[in-house]
């Protein structure tokens, strides 16, 4: 046995002999009887879940542009127009790609950059830390907080919705979900196949209450956000 | 740290001298209580929430040993790198020596209580590394020199102007005291110091056996950046918080954030599962879990075993009448309030804690909004009695029974403090009495019989107690 795994073995063990029995391993965790989060969502359709979503970021200082996608150029540009846009990183992602993301942003006059190697990662942290917004899609959003979810990788990288300060996420209608608890379950699901290393679930602006209780926005991450969300 | 009666009546004073603190202690937590509060009413069945919520959390502590276990192979299995600290001291000498290894300059933490616990960033400063605290709240106690006074909120004893006045001196020129020029130029700031530091070190809300993760909550960002910037991460957790699986995580989240601010979900949950993988281009290199006992493991198994299930919301602070008066330095420990009350003479023993589990009223507000459902007032009542067993002085006895007098014959804060608190579910009975919990039939027979005080504030009751 190496140093760590007798330091992990006397660790363990000290826990199972406080805890008056022998050592347990692969413990399962039993099926939960008690479900209280299902009258948050029973009964609701498609409907009012994506009016829910919309609503609760609404409540965060945070608009939802709901279009088509024929809609999808002249709303872009509005967005670009209202937040002054004149720079931006996005995700290298085929979803993004279908909607012509860069050619659109060039074409408004936005000086873009893609997440991938074609620049070297200093250039892309460096780009990250400069540019007015940060673009990317995701795998979920979630009805009960406005929250959309999604597994950074290949192409998605973490710092595109976290340095810029203004950050932009486009979704589509059917990827909705009640609550955390289907987030939780798709996940939950990855975990034999493997998890990227970083997953993220984003909920409006960054804030803070740290002074005086007083609420101020984009203490560290995006201080304002927008959302996107394609009608099918 | 060695502490007395001395210090603790001293530190009491000195709150309750303060005139701030008598300001902004009750302004933050009626705001977090109110919070709390409306996010419980709109769930509509809290109870059956703490219900499941205790259940996840004794399953798990009752079979810590497999969990870790599961844990530390699923971490080991992406590439990460596990370390089992079972003092203080081992889990700073860990970190220094991850510091030594990595040439690392500068380390950049976000908020982490269990790095308070083994005052970490006094250690590596003693090494010559620069530490920057980047939590708003604690990167502006860390320019006072001072300690958090609240779980989720560390600085809420500072004024703007007081932080104005820390930040002009960073700074070098006057800033105004608004939030807005404030918090822009802590981000403007703490940027720099991300975008250069060698090392991340953060806590750890809830690791996940499951899969090796570590979970963090956020509404700040900081700790998405701590985790994303630096090459090197270190996360430090407590041996006790872990889940299962993702889907006891949804639970726990759920009711974290309500329970803590009121808030249905924290702006950011960031799930860490590796360093980065193949194909990233972003995201530390190293990824480190360093796993403290410190005193834990001992509460395996005793009476006191589900204060190991607390998830550090700090609801309990914000219900607690002896809190809104003394705020959280008065404690003296890192964990303040009703939990700290608990768990200070728990980890560090009754010699330098024994006044924490009288520096309550019992009214069992606490006890009723805990999230996880810790008997929290059962437990002060089971020191009180464990401490006269070891031979301490029953001199506090007294104080606090009055204490609770005291509360009781002002029905305008025991309302305040109490009633508002209640989701009307249970320890209250409809006279204000408590008759819940089996701790508190005990105590109450003695308690019933003192005389209720007069009319006095709390300083004169303080006063008062403090001669007896
Ligand atoms: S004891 Fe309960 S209420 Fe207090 S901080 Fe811990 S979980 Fe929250």
């Amino acid at each position: 046995m190496t140093v760590d795994q007798l330091n992990q073995e006397k660790f363990l063990t000290n826990i199972s002999s406080r805890l008056g029995r022998e050592r347990r391993s692969g413990v399962k965790p039993p099926i939960w009887k008690n479900k209280p989060y299902l009258h948050l969502y029973e009964g609701k359709t498609n409907e009012d879940l994506i009016e829910q979503f919309i609503d609760n970021l609404q409540l965060l200082n945070t608009n939802v542009d709901r279009i088509t996608r024929q809609e999808f150029e002249v709303t872009l540009a509005k967005v670009l127009k209202d937040f002054e846009v004149n720079s931006a990183i996005s995700w290298d992602n085929p979803f993004l790609h279908d909607l012509d993301l860069t050619s659109l942003l060039t074409t408004n006059g936005v000086e873009n950059s893609i997440w991938n190697n074609s620049v070297s990662e200093d250039e892309l942290k460096q780009r990250s830390a400069k540019v007015d917004l940060g673009i990317t899609c995701a795998d979920l959003g979630l009805a009960e907080t406005g929250t959309v979810v999604f597994m950074n990788g290949e192409g998605r990288g973490r710092m595109v919705s976290l340095l810029p300060p203004f950050y932009l996420c486009i979704l589509k209608e059917s990827q909705i979900v009640p609550r955390i608890t289907q987030a939780m379950e798709h996940i939950h699901a990855k975990v034999p196949t493997g998890l990227p290393a970083c997953i993220n679930f984003i909920t409006g602006p960054s804030r803070t209450a740290d002074i005086e209780m007083d609420l101020a926005l984009g203490v560290h991450g995006p201080g304002k956000v927008h959302v996107i969300l394609l009608r099918e | 740290m060695t502490l007395n009666s001395i210090d603790f009546d001293q530190r009491v004073d000195k709150a309750l001298a303060d005139p701030i603190l008598k300001q902004a202690v009750p302004f933050a937590q009626d705001k977090l209580r109110n919070g709390r509060n409306t996010a419980a009413d709109q769930l509509g069945n809290i109870e059956e929430w703490r219900e499941l919520a205790a259940e996840i959390r004794k399953h798990t502590i009752d079979n810590l040993d497999s969990y870790l276990e599961e844990l530390v192979t699923n971490v080991r299995k992406s590439g990460g790198f596990v370390h089992f600290a079972e003092k203080d001291s081992d889990a700073v000498d860990i970190i220094k020596k991850i510091a030594k290894d990595k040439e690392a300059k500068t380390i950049i933490k976000s908020k982490s209580m269990v790095t308070e616990e083994i005052h970490l960033n006094k250690h590596l400063e003693a090494e010559g590394l620069k530490v920057v605290e980047s939590d708003l709240g604690e990167y502006i106690i860390q320019l006072a020199n001072e300690t958090p006074s609240h779980l989720i909120a560390p600085a809420i004893h500072k004024t703007r102007q007081q932080v104005s006045a820390l930040f002009s001196e960073v700074a070098g020129r006057k800033l105004s005291d608004e939030t807005t020029e404030l918090c822009a130029f802590a981000r403007e700031t703490l940027r720099e110091e991300f975008l250069q530091a060698d090392i991340g070190i953060s806590g750890c809300n809830f690791a996940v056996a499951e899969s090796g993760s570590v979970v963090l909550v956020s509404n700040e960002g900081n700790a998405r950046l701590t985790t994303t910037l630096p090459k090197v991460h270190i996360a430090v957790m407590g041996l006790e918080r872990i889940v299962p699986t993702w889907n006891e995580l949804d639970i726990m989240i759920s009711m974290l954030t309500r329970s803590a601010t009121g808030q249905k979900i924290s702006v950011y949950v960031t799930g860490i599962n590796s360093a980065r993988q193949s194909g990233d281009l972003d995201g530390p290199e190293e990824f480190h879990l360093v796993i403290l006992d410190n005193g834990r493991s001992n509460i395996l198994g005793t009476a006191y075993q589900e204060a190991l299930n607390c998830i550090r919301c700090g609801a309990c602070l914000n219900v607690c009448p002896v809190y809104r008066h003394v705020g959280g330095h008065a404690y003296g420990g890192v964990y303040s309030g009703p939990i700290g009350a608990v768990l200070m003479p728990l980890l560090e023993g009754y010699d330098d804690w024994k006044e924490l589990p009288h520096a309550s009223s019992l009214c069992g507000a606490c006890t009723e909004v805990c999230p996880v459902k810790i008997p929290l007032h059962d437990l002060l009542i089971e020191h009180r009695k464990d401490e006269v067993d070891q031979g301490y002085a029953p001199l506090p006895e007294k104080m606090a029974f009055k204490g609770f007098g005291y509360i009781n014959s002002h029905p305008a804060l025991y309302d305040k403090t109490v009633k508002l608190s209640s989701t009307g579910l249970g320890v209250l009975a409809k006279d204000g009495y408590i008759t819940k919990g089996p701790g508190m039939l005990g105590g109450w027979t003695d308690i019933r019989d003192l005389p209720q005080p007069k009319k006095q504030s709390f300083r004169e009751w303080w006063a008062k107690e403090r001669k007896e």
